[in-house]
């Protein structure tokens, strides 16, 4: 679990905008969806017989019923298809940006076994950008956001981010408690 | 030999999403915001929709063996 500062606070929890996770699901979540029905409709309809081609090929095949070694490939297939949709729900799911009172944290799985964690404070923030490009980022109001700093993390990138806009505020007004917090502890 | 090829995907394919659900796991333990009740509902939907699909597996593999 990422840990957090004695008195910090969680602002914002920002993760990529849904559409991004459901265009990336769109093409497990369809073959996921069409594996169900076949299943389901092999339960009800009469059992197809083996082609000849097969049969010919693989003769042993004529010991199984066909109906239900199509199920059991079915099933092998759902068995992967729900296991590489929780992989990418994952992926999406741990990618994200918490600001808190005192900094703005990054967690990212690049993939299964590379992650990368990174934050900065908000002293350090000097500007920030805001970039929405294209038709649904337009219409969805999702963009990225780019934080400036003065350290040796040049740039914190925030990617497809809903509501960039009040992002930014809240990222403003965390910086301006912190410095004000940091100027009555005698740190700045 | 078809039931040894049936018997070998099964296998092959629950190790496999066995050791990918170890490594999600892993990873919300590891790298999830403190006190979140979304990712704990998650691997739940996660573990039960793994359990039904491999329970369903291994039924139909025993279907396959014993209809023979």
């Amino acid at each position: 679990m990422i840990t957090l500062r004695p008195n910090e606070k969680i602002y914002l929890i920002k993760r990529r905008h849904r559409i991004v996770l459901m265009r990336s699901l769109f093409p497990e979540l369809l073959i996921f969806s069409i594996t169900i029905i076949l299943t389901i409709s092999l339960f009800f309809i009469p059992p197809p017989s083996w082609p000849n081609w097969l049969m010919n090929f693989i003769p042993s095949l004529s010991e199984f019923e066909i109906r239900y070694l199509l199920l059991f490939f079915f099933s092998l297939l759902l068995l992967v298809l729900w296991t590489i949709i929780f992989l990418v729900v994952t992926n999406y799911y741990l990618d994200c940006w918490i600001v808190t009172n005192e900094r703005t944290i990054h967690t990212e799985l690049r993939g299964l076994f590379s992650r990368i964690f990174s934050s900065v404070d908000h002293d350090k923030i000097q500007d920030i950008t805001i970039e929405m490009e294209g038709f649904f980022p337009t219409v969805l109001h999702f963009g990225d956001l780019y934080i400036e700093t003065a350290g040796e993390f040049r740039e914190f990138v925030f990617r497809q981010i809903p509501e960039p806009y009040k992002t930014k505020d809240v990222i403003f007004k965390a910086q301006r408690e912190f410095i004000k917090k940091m100027k009555k502890d005698g740190l700045l | 030999m078809i039931s040894i090829v049936l018997m070998l995907l099964s296998f092959a394919a629950v190790l496999f999403m066995a050791v990918i659900g170890i490594v999600i796991f892993f990873h919300f333990r590891r790298f999830s915001v403190p006190k979140d009740p979304l990712a704990k509902r998650i691997l739940n939907i996660f573990e039960i929709g793994s359990l039904f699909i491999i329970l369903f597996n291994i039924v139909l593999l025993a279907l396959n063996l014993l209809k023979k």
